[in-house]
């Protein structure tokens, strides 16, 4: 195989273990935060899966080009440097071009900086791996993340509202499970998606 | 010495100065769509904290560089004012919009246009709870307090509990921007420094 195809290979097999087998929200549990906060409803979630993705391919092709000159003493200021720059660069795009979402997703925009699956896959990753296979990990776990707002929001939004992405999908006389709606329903659904997931994945 | 601090920092340095022009030219480039925006939103929440104005007329400053207030107008009348005020909050800027009655005796109502404050206690100040404190208050300073009757129109506005400070910062705002809008409409705006 030459050494192209190789890198290709290596990246796609990246790309699709950030969708489950190390997916951050079912597997690795980083990234809790937003997965908790923003996912009451489809369209904050996705808005947030998003912006994620983007930051933190950007995030992960930025540290992998500099991952020779980065001295090991200083790599959690020049990563904590590179996110910061790009959420913003994100958080301006959303402010113009999404402006209900970006009032929707608040401040939560802005700590996508702290957000432990970006600095966690610098590290693990991208401050080692060439700069396609960083691409396409960031990719992955960006999506994987994605997928497990939206199993997340899916299932509080029905419940909640009897709605998907603000379409009625329940019928009229559906009686709301408001709980949904507040952080004890997040905790909730998040606890038995967890305990279905690590069900079907046991370890061998 | 010197250049061992150069070898350590060159790096950062470099990026930070890259980064900065990133940021900087997105944007530069972005910054006319924000600003339409932030106006559209700013027209639909006055219409929505006034109703009953048909057209708003905007008031500038003598160098005509800011809007000092808005005046709503149906019927030939005043029917109110609205103000933008923004001041320090908890976490970042609150910016308010108040809209005031036309004769400037009661406050009509608050809108958050802008705030980053805690989420489920700095942020409670955007809930009809808090904020229906001010609709119907006496256009006059207003006092903070830990507890008392949040139905009651009068001068006290009570707290959110676990959000001093925000709440706070909501009611300084409000009197700063009932006050600049009273001493505007008098017909001297001069003096009146900033935001």
């Amino acid at each position: 195989m030459t050494e192209a195809a190789n890198n290709q290979g290596a990246g796609l097999a990246q790309f699709v273990r950030g969708l489950w087998e190390e997916s951050p929200v079912f597997r690795q549990l980083i990234g809790m935060c937003p997965t908790l906060a923003v996912t009451a409803q489809m369209k904050p979630a996705l808005t947030m899966g998003g912006a994620v993705i983007f930051v933190l391919v950007c995030s992960n092709v930025a540290v992998s080009l500099m991952r020779k000159l980065v001295q090991a003493h200083q790599r959690l200021l020049m990563f904590t440097l590179t996110i910061a720059a790009f959420v913003t660069v994100a958080d301006y795009l959303l402010q113009a071009f999404l402006p209900e979402m970006s009032e929707k997703l608040g401040p939560y925009v802005p700590l996508i900086i702290v957000n432990c699956i970006i600095i966690g896959r610098a590290e693990a990753c991208a401050s080692r791996s060439g700069l396609w296979v960083s691409f396409w990990d960031g990719l992955g776990q960006g999506v994987g993340f994605t997928l497990g707002l939206a199993a997340l929001a899916t299932i509080r939004e029905v419940l909640a509202d009897g709605a998907w992405f603000g379409m009625r999908v329940l019928p009229a006389g559906f009686e709301k499970w408001n709980v949904m709606k507040l952080p004890a329903g997040a905790f909730l659904t998040l606890g038995i998606l967890l305990g279905l997931s690590n069900h079907f994945l046991k370890k061998k | 010495m010197w250049v061992s601090f150069l070898r350590q920092s060159w790096l950062a340095v470099a990026s930070s100065l890259v980064f900065g022009l990133l940021v900087a030219g997105v944007y530069g480039g972005l910054e006319g769509r924000i600003a339409q925006n932030q106006k559209r939103k700013m027209a639909a929440a006055m219409r929505a904290l006034l109703p009953a104005a048909a057209t708003f007329e905007e008031v500038r400053s003598a160098d005509g560089q800011r809007v000092e207030y808005a005046v709503g107008q149906a019927n030939g009348g005043t029917v109110g004012y609205v103000i933008e005020q923004g001041g320090k909050g908890f976490a970042d800027e609150i910016v308010l919009l108040i809209a005031v009655d036309g004769r400037l005796e009661r406050v009509v109502g608050t809108a958050v246009l802008k705030s980053n404050e805690t989420p489920g206690f700095g942020d409670q100040i955007k809930n009809a709870e808090f904020r229906d404190q001010f609709t119907g208050a006496p256009a006059e300073e207003l006092a903070v307090v830990k507890s008392g009757d949040r139905g009651a129109k009068d001068r006290e506005i009570v707290a959110i509990t676990g959000a001093t400070i925000s709440s706070d910062a909501v009611v300084r705002i409000v009197n700063e921007g009932v006050a600049k809008l009273k001493q505007a409409v008098a017909g001297g705006s001069a003096g009146v420094a900033g935001r």
